[in-house]
């Protein structure tokens, strides 16, 4: 194995710090159809704070933070996407639904070979 | 009770009588609540009363009658999540093309949201502006005029999965109110001014104090 400098060897360690013991399996489904599952951090809420008062509220905002070289498609701005993750912080759990859409483009991370798709809820039409 | 309180309480009756459940309405002010709590139909309204503009001719040495500018508040808060054919993911015979087609005839939660807040406001200001709601609940002569003097809609929101539109209506009613005196101040007479018109047997004017 070729000598890794410290950017190449950050890369790398996301095989451990978003692909190991803490993943979950994410299945996506881009425009074309094409479907593709991976390993990824999946958070199902965030910790905000409220613009009135500076009081921190938890908000249910799933999204998953995925290793940009593991994807043989990026998802990029403007683009709808189908991504499905477990139902509970379980690699066995029920998938549950969700799109990616323009209405919240997915997050740069580029620097860390990342992406960060922000997850919202759909129904049937 | 002053009738701006008795207005605020009549509007929302009005408005919930005619919701058809598609909406739902509250008096005052919320503090703060969930985005899933106000999506598709439960779509929610806020009645409140805002300001109130008595005219300046009425005289603080009256007791009768006083004539002011009511106006309410009609806040509007609606949740939008994306529509997207679901059951092609269920499909397994589903081909690329089907599923990449699900994905370009989706509709955003922005654009839902915005649609849902027009036919919202749309709903409600027709049942306001009925003329069989010209009194707006109240005994005939209460309220005298009626207008929407503002509909505004804010900037979508992104909260969480979803996303929140907001929208205000302000209905402004010419509202004739009564000063009674406060309880507080005992129960002694208070000066009283009727209208007495020369040759009319109707208005009378005449003043008379402590009667």
């Amino acid at each position: 194995m070729a000598d890794l400098n410290l950017r190449e060897q950050a890369e790398s360690d996301l095989g451990d710090t978003l692909e190991g013991e803490f993943a979950l399996p994410v299945v996506l489904i881009g425009p074309g159809g094409i479907t593709q599952t991976v390993n990824g951090q999946v958070l199902y809420d965030t910790i905000e704070l409220n613009s009135d008062t500076g009081e921190p509220i938890v908000v249910n905002k799933p999204n998953v933070t995925l290793r940009r070289s593991s994807l043989t498609r990026i998802p990029v701005a403007g683009e709808v996407w189908f991504v499905e993750i477990p139902r509970d912080p379980n690699r066995t759990a029920e998938l549950d639904k969700y799109v990616m859409t323009g209405d919240k483009p997915p997050a740069g991370g580029r620097s860390l070979g990342t992406i960060t798709l922000y997850l919202q809820k759909a129904t049937q039409v | 009770m002053m009738n701006f309180r008795l207005i605020v309480a009549s509007l929302i009756k009005i408005l919930a009588d005619s919701s058809n459940n598609c909406f739902r309405v509250v008096g005052a002010q919320t503090m703060g609540r969930a985005a899933e709590e106000t999506l598709g139909d439960l779509r929610l309204i806020n009645v409140f009363h805002r300001a109130g503009q008595p005219q300046r001719e009425s005289s603080a040495y009256a007791a009768g009658p006083i004539q002011e500018l009511d106006s309410f508040q009609i806040e509007f808060t609606v949740t939008g999540d994306v529509k997207i054919d679901l059951d092609v993911l269920d499909n397994l015979s589903a081909t690329p093309f089907e599923i990449a087609n699900a994905l370009e005839t989706a509709k955003l939660a922005a654009s839902v949201a915005n649609d849902s807040l027009d036919e919202l406001m749309e709903l409600v200001l027709q049942i306001l502006m009925d003329p069989r709601n010209r009194d707006m609940g109240m005994s005939r002569g209460i309220v005298g005029n009626r207008w929407i003097t503002e509909r505004r809609k804010d900037d979508p929101v992104e909260h969480g999965e979803f996303v929140v539109l907001t929208g205000v209506l302000v209905l402004t009613l010419l509202v004739e109110e009564q000063i009674t005196g406060a309880p507080v101040l005992g129960t002694g007479s208070i000066n009283k001014i009727t209208l007495d018109g020369v040759g009319d047997n109707v208005e009378q004017t005449s003043v008379k104090v402590n009667s």
